[in-house]
């Protein structure tokens, strides 16, 4: 069975239903506060060496990463909703092969 | 004329086999002799046959001529006596066993493949062209018999006419060039033609008449387009009687073509001939093997594409290059007869193998199978068997002599041979017999090992062999 | 002792040995080779030797200098990683194949020459297919056979370079080649190269073959065919230019593919592009530290991604698949594959403490200190998107992303869960002691890995990373379904030139079958002119790759034994004489 049919919220079930959503919430914002702690952290490191303009700038970093990672991901996906996904067997069927041996 | 008798050792030794077969094959069946006991009486050939191996290896630095010139012995001559002596003795030896013969007919048939292998020894040593015509017929003519001895088949028969009529039709061609050759250059003796202008320009008759004469020894060679006689003939004839008749046949090809080669001069007409008649062979042999199902028909198809690849070597014109050729040329003989001794193991009742029935033999023979590996990377050319070693001498002889054109075919060819020859170990170790097996015939193994030991062992030290050629090749260009 | 003893030698001897024992046997003995080859490789002295002449060429088997010393050392290291998660395979056959592709890239570092380069690197081809092919199933059949074409076609590519060479310049010493002068042979043996290292376009052999390879077979060959690759060109080919930009783009392709793939060996396998892609980058910029940084970076490489492939194998051991669109929820039954799993994709993304890290970023400043700045750039973008596919989504749903689908599991032999944990101790212990895998690199190192900045940055990038892939995870779901890559080219040029040839031979065929009815049947001589007789329909319509389209060409060219005689005499004579006289009259 495909991931799409379980809602995102029922899914990750490796812990049992109730303890699950406590966690979870526990986990995300535990998350979200070491990201505010690392740009924070920013503002008083920086580098000593930039390679460009920008990268010296607080939170380009973290910018960087997020913009990359969304970017990267809609458009992948995207490339492979139009032109590169294909079936499964889409080599085998177009080798048109009626007696079926093909190049075993 | 002196005739220095211990000059022909060789020769004499294989007309004595022929002669004791020949007085066996006369003989009445004693009463009440068993069948088997028939097909015992002629186990003794084999051990001739290597006796005479010896003899070859012991004449190998004769030298001198007999016959008012005719007949020559120099280091290319004895090189292939010891070559054609080598196949002879392992085509006896796996003919030992033919299943489709009659017993009565046992005598008769070893006495031909002697006969034939007789008149090769006589084309390695014959410098004259009208000897050379009539060693020619000598081994074509036993062979003409061999092919359809296969009990009943109407099929081997069917092979045995086509390759009676297909040869005429080129003996006669070459026979045709050979008048014309006369006519042109005044003489027959290849000493005195070696002097003389083979060009468009300088002798149109004498051109003529030699890429005629040529066309002879084309048909031998199956080279393209001579080559149609091929698959039909090894796919009627008997398994054993096709390991001889796809293998030693070519030694006498090509050691005409060779004495013939070294009289021209890259550029030349008939080199250039060569060089396109080579590349057709080797592409359209290859081409075609691709799809066969029948291993002997797929050899056969091989065997065309070979000789293109021989071919590779004579248009260089160099000692190297001549020498690549003998080399190559022994090497094709070692490594297809490893390859047909494999399959006459494999078809218990003489039947025609198909490339299934070679399905799941590392299960039932890993020893054969290997033996079968080995030869058939032999002759894809892959380290570190002979075939690579053969192939390189070829290739490097070949370039930049003026056909870079062909040295570059001869490679994109060999990656495509590598589709077919693969495609045999495949069967046999990667894909399961359905079914019934193949019959397999005991007692192959040792010598099929020693076979694939020779080639293995000629693919990492080749040296020895390769400067005893290189040799022969100096005193023809010097 | 300070001699040289050259560990291919170990490796085929174990090879022979293995062959002539039975499988439960023979699996103890390439561990043994192993550790018998990292002796080799650490009491060996620096220096030239083994050279011999051999068919009058001069070949030079034991080259070891700084470069050749940091790959034998990772090569020794892996192989014994790699023969203990082997440990329980039974096969003897694919024991003596890795030990022999073993053997080959130990022969390719330390070759002196081409000739024997040329000679190891087709014993590496020969015995990699074989890990392919051993696992005996019709997709690795098939994907084996293309892979051995592909990597012949390499091998082409490096016998013509390295034969015109020789006769360019009289030599097969393997030498650097000068970036400026670049010679025809050098760009044929820099793409034979380029095959092996998987450098985009060529590259599609290694996500077509590695997820078929066996469950340990993959191990090996992540390791040691693309990083031969990687040092060869290092030897011969730093500071090309070209490299420099092709491995930026090497790096980013890679990632896009894995981001989409669905089978977990697969993205791996994308993954090896990517980070190949920075050691060719590194290898293209060709200053001191990037040197140093591709060479860390290899070293890094083969430990982490091995460790990634054991991991990924362990699943595909248990569960019977690699897909993750088949996968999920494993966290449970599967705990110490995951841990494991997840030091090598931290360590693959660079996190601190770990490998990556130090050899990773290493790459990045070096290209900017050379004024690479949009390499640099890019590289950083591979860095967000390796930690996206390989760190986050290949293990979230792999063994989270939802309930346990609950089918069996094999349970996983302790020799591979042993082999993770020697690995995963590996990829820690680099990543806190630097200075163990510095002091092998071939040029001083003067970059400092753990400063304030440098961690602080790491962090930040691969934190808000994974927020995106927090924010985005719904859209990051693995479907069941493959991606067209570069071999979509290669199948179509083969039918291109099927179908290219077949129309000049269906006009030959219209034009002989007239002439034929009108000339009537005759058999003999005719000096007439051209003739064709390809006159059979094709039979079949099979188009499966190159190989299959020059069959169809074989097949048709069998149409010309039509078994009658007369049309063998009549063909003969005619092409006889047609060749003859267009030779006599132009040649």
């Amino acid at each position: 069975m495909s991931h799409d049919s379980i809602p995102i919220h029922e899914q990750g079930g490796v812990l049992p239903a109730g303890k699950s959503q406590g966690l979870r919430r526990t986990l995300r914002n535990l998350m979200f506060a070491s990201l505010g702690l690392l740009v924070a952290l920013n503002l008083f490191i920086t580098p000593h060496d930039p390679h460009f303009g920008l990268d010296q700038f607080p939170g380009f970093w973290a910018l960087f990463g997020l913009l990359g990672a969304v970017v990267l991901a809609k458009g992948a996906k995207g490339a492979a909703h139009t032109f590169l996904g294909k079936d499964e067997n889409f080599y085998e069927n177009r080798s048109e092969d009626p007696r079926g041996q093909g190049i075993k | 004329m002196k005739f220095d008798i211990t000059l022909v050792m060789p020769e004499l030794g294989q007309l004595a086999i022929i002669l004791a077969l020949f007085l066996q094959s006369l003989a009445k069946p004693r009463t009440g002799e068993s069948v088997a006991a028939m097909a015992a009486n002629t186990r003794w050939v084999p051990l001739a046959a290597a006796a005479g191996l010896v003899l070859a290896a012991l004449s190998l630095e004769a030298s001198g001529s007999l016959f008012w010139e005719v007949y020559q012995i120099d280091g290319l001559s004895q090189f292939f006596k010891f070559a054609v002596a080598l196949g002879f003795a392992i085509a006896v030896l796996n003919a030992s066993t033919q299943p489709t013969l009659a017993p009565d007919q046992r005598a008769d048939y070893l006495m031909l493949l002697s006969l034939s292998a007789l008149g090769l020894m006589l084309l390695a040593s014959a410098v004259e062209l009208i000897t050379i015509y009539l060693a020619l017929e000598i081994s074509s003519y036993s062979l003409y018999a061999l092919i359809p001895l296969r009990g009943k088949d109407p099929r081997a028969a069917e092979a045995g006419i086509k390759y009676i009529l297909f040869g005429a039709a080129a003996t006669a061609l070459a026979l045709f060039g050979l008048a014309f050759i006369l006519a042109g250059q005044h003489s027959s003796f290849l000493a005195v033609l070696t002097g003389k202008t083979w060009s468009w320009a300088g002798s149109p008759l004498g051109l003529v008449g030699l890429t005629l004469f040529m066309g002879g020894f084309f048909y031998k060679l199956a080279l393209f387009p001579f080559h149609f006689w091929a698959p039909d003939v090894y796919d009627g004839a008997s398994n054993e009687t096709a390991a001889y008749a796809a293998t030693l046949p070519k030694l006498g090809a090509v050691v005409i073509l060779i004495r013939l080669a070294a009289m021209l001069k890259p550029g030349l007409q008939v080199t250039t001939v060569l060089a396109v008649l080579g590349a057709a062979s080797m592409t359209f042999g290859n081409l075609a093997a691709l799809t066969q199902q029948d291993i002997k028909r797929m050899l056969g198809y091989s065997s065309v594409a070979h000789a293109g690849y021989i071919m590779v070597g004579l248009v260089a014109v160099s000692a190297g290059g001549l020498a690549a050729a003998g080399f190559y040329s022994l090497v094709y003989v070692l490594m297809n007869l490893t390859c047909f001794w494999v399959i006459c193991r494999l078809s218990g009742d003489g039947r025609n193998l198909k490339l299934n029935d070679l399905n799941g033999l590392y299960r039932q023979d890993p020893w054969l199978a290997f033996v079968l590996a080995v030869a058939a990377l032999s002759l894809v050319g892959l380290p570190p068997t002979a075939g690579f070693m053969g192939k390189l001498f070829l290739l490097s002889a070949a370039w930049n002599r003026g056909y870079d054109w062909l040295v570059i075919v001869a490679a994109v060819n060999t990656a495509i041979s590598i589709y077919y020859y693969l495609n045999l170990i495949r069967h046999a170790y990667t894909v399961e017999a359905e079914g019934g097996s193949a019959v397999i015939r005991a007692g192959g193994s040792f010598w099929g090992g020693v076979l694939a030991a020779l080639l293995l062992v000629l693919g990492a030290l080749p040296a020895p062999v390769f400067k005893w050629a290189e040799a022969a090749g100096k005193q023809l260009m010097p | 002792m300070n001699a040289f003893f050259h560990p291919s030698i170990f490796f085929v001897a174990c090879a022979l040995i293995v062959w002539m024992l039975p499988g439960r046997i023979a699996r103890w003995l390439p561990p043994v080779a192993a550790v018998l080859a990292i002796a080799g490789v650490l009491s060996m002295p620096h220096g030239t030797f083994m050279q011999l002449n051999y068919l009058g060429l001069d070949l030079s088997l034991g080259r070891v200098d700084a470069l050749s010393m940091v790959f034998a050392h990772v090569f020794a290291i892996q192989a014994l990683i790699g023969f203990i998660f082997a440990l329980h395979v039974e096969d003897r056959w694919q024991h003596m194949a890795a030990c022999l592709y073993i053997a080959g890239a130990f022969g390719c570092t330390f070759a002196g020459d081409y000739v024997t380069l040329f000679i190891f690197w087709e014993l590496m081809s020969v015995s990699s297919t074989f890990l392919v092919w051993l696992r005996r199933v019709p997709a690795s059949t098939r994907a084996g056979m293309r892979y051995f074409l592909f990597h012949v076609l390499g091998g082409l590519f490096l016998l013509a370079g390295l034969l015109l060479r020789y006769q360019a310049t009289g030599t097969f010493a393997f030498e650097a080649a000068d970036p400026g002068a670049a010679r025809l042979w050098d760009i044929l043996i820099m793409l034979g190269f380029c095959v092996n290292a998987a450098v985009i376009p060529l590259h599609a052999w290694l996500p077509d073959a590695y997820p078929e390879a066996t469950v340990t077979g993959a191990v090996f060959m992540s390791a040691f065919t693309t990083k031969t690759a990687v040092y060869v060109l290092l030897r011969g080919f730093a500071g090309f230019e070209i490299l420099a930009v092709m491995g930026t783009l090497m790096t980013l392709y890679g990632v896009v593919y894995a981001t989409i793939e669905n089978n977990a060996r697969r993205i791996l396998a994308y993954h090896i592009v990517s980070q190949v892609g920075y050691m060719v980058a590194g290898v293209g910029v060709g200053t001191a530290m990037t040197i140093n940084g591709a060479c860390a970076h290899a070293y890094a490489h083969i430990l982490y991604k091995g460790l990634l492939f054991m991991g990924a194998g362990a699943l595909l051991y248990a569960a019977g698949t690699a897909k993750l669109s088949e996968l999920g929820g494993l966290f449970r039954r599967l705990p110490w594959a995951f841990a494991w799993y997840m030091v090598a994709a931290v360590s693959i993304s660079g996190f601190p403490l770990f490998s990556g890290f130090i050899s990773k970023t290493m790459t990045i400043t070096g290209a900017a200190e050379a004024h690479h700045t949009w390499l640099a750039l890019g590289m950083e973008v591979a860095a967000v998107g390796t930690f996206l596919s390989v760190g986050i989504k290949l293990p979230y749903f792999a063994w989270f992303g939802r309930p346990d689908p609950g089918m069996a599991l094999k349970p996983i032999p302790r020799n591979m869960y042993a082999a993770m944990a020697i690995a995963g101790g590996l990829c820690f212990f680099i990543g806190v002691q630097p200075g163990f895998l510095y002091r092998l690199l071939p040029f001083p190192v003067e970059y400092v890995p753990y400063t304030a900045w440098h961690v602080l940055q790491t962090l930040l990038l691969l934190g808000f990373t994974g927020l995106g892939f927090y924010l985005l995870r719904l859209k990051l779901v693995p479907e069941a379904k493959i991606n067209l890559d570069c071999d979509y080219f290669y199948r179509l040029a083969g039918r291109v030139v099927l179908a290219l040839a077949r129309r000049p031979v269906e006009l030959l065929d219209n034009w002989w079958n007239e002439f034929y009815a009108r000339a009537g049947l005759r058999g003999m001589i005719k000096l007439a002119g051209g003739s064709a007789w390809f006159d059979r329909a094709a039979i079949d319509g099979v188009v499966d790759g190159t190989a299959v389209n020059v069959r169809r060409a074989g097949k048709t060219a069998t149409l010309a034994q039509t078994g009658q005689l007369q049309n063998y005499l009549s063909t003969a004579v005619i092409l006889g004489l047609i060749v003859f006289g267009v030779v006599w009259f132009w040649g």
